[in-house]
């Protein structure tokens, strides 16, 4: 759903506060898919990707009245659908880590460079840390200083795993290819 | 501009190719999109949760402003009250025989009066102002606020 309000999140949130349902409404689908993602990437099922979605928003609303968005509004809800996708995680199984819900996530849309495979099993090589950061930085398309505040890590620290994430896939020679002429 | 120069040199070690970002957001979509069914429930509690929020900052801001005026006002009573008796003479809110004894040191010491102890209204204060007070603090209704 296309966002025509010109309202930034702060307005936004500013105005639910107030007590106006439809700037909820607004926040809700601007942030909706980018949620339901993160949630998928995390639990690597629908259902509690979906679970998580509402978790989420309902915890968003619990803040309200006299809530005041310090942040941005996905360094803000990034924790909270991290947190809710473990828990559903746990609850379906044992805990078993990022790297093992790569190779469960079916194929919704296959890679142009390296094999959906390869791309998976490259990421999956990654240190966890180093992955996550990579990920929000180039999936999320959050900065360096809004994947420092999510995580509550130092900047130099976001730039180290990032660092260290790039050029293990350079070095990887099922993603090599990527960076080749760069 | 050595700084800019390290900055710009650190930020490109931090960059990814768009052929390698492009894939990755395509490994990791969803293959699904969210049940309209979804939306209505999160929609639904965000309208009965914003609704409520808004009602509790009104019975907020009620009773914060209804809190300040009853301070007001008591603050208003006790002024009043006090400028409404001039027979307390030691300004405890009661009228007493002890506001009398109080009157009659003052005189009895030659101390500054004040001009509201003239409870007699005959332009002076005296032992008649101690009279009275002492006539006010035994009446039936002695004590109490006016």
């Amino acid at each position: 759903m296309a966002d025509s309000d010109p309202r930034t999140d702060e307005d936004l949130i500013a105005a639910a506060d107030r007590g106006d349902p439809a700037a909820f409404e607004t926040l809700y689908f601007r942030y909706r898919d980018w949620v339901v993602s993160l949630a998928w990437r995390f639990t690597a099922n629908r259902d509690d990707a979906l679970d998580v979605l509402q978790e989420t928003f309902a915890y968003l609303l619990r803040k309200f009245p006299g809530f005041r968005l310090t942040a941005s509004m996905k360094t803000f809800l990034y924790p909270a659908v991290k947190n809710y996708a473990i828990a559903a995680r746990r609850k379906r199984r044992r805990f078993a880590g990022e790297a093992e819900v790569l190779d469960e996530l079916p194929a919704a849309g296959e890679p142009s460079g390296a094999s959906r495979e390869e791309l998976a099993t490259a990421l999956g090589a990654l240190d966890d840390a180093h992955r996550e950061v990579l990920l929000m930085r180039f999936v999320d398309g959050m900065s360096l200083a809004e994947i420092s505040s999510a995580l509550g890590i130092p900047l130099g620290t976001v730039k180290s795993r990032l660092h260290n994430a790039l050029s293990k896939l350079r070095a990887d020679p099922r993603t090599r290819a990527y960076f080749e002429g760069t | 501009m050595r700084d800019a120069q390290n900055h710009e040199a650190e930020d490109s070690q931090l960059l990814a190719p768009k052929g390698l970002t492009d894939d990755l957001a395509r490994l990791l979509r969803p293959g699904f999109t969210v049940p309209a069914e979804v939306d209505r429930v999160v929609l639904a509690l965000g309208r009965r949760r914003i609704r409520a929020s808004e009602r509790t900052r009104r019975v907020v801001r009620w009773l914060a402003g209804a809190a300040v005026a009853a301070v007001l006002l008591v603050a208003l009573w006790v002024g009043t009250s006090r400028a409404r008796l001039p027979q307390d003479i030691d300004g405890s809110g009661r009228v007493d025989i002890l506001d009398a004894f109080t009157l009659a040191r003052v005189l009895d010491e030659r101390r500054a009066v004040e001009r509201k102890w003239d409870v007699t209204g005959d332009g002076k204060v005296d032992r008649a102002d101690v009279d009275a007070v002492a006539m006010s603090a035994v009446r039936l209704d002695k004590g109490r606020v006016q």
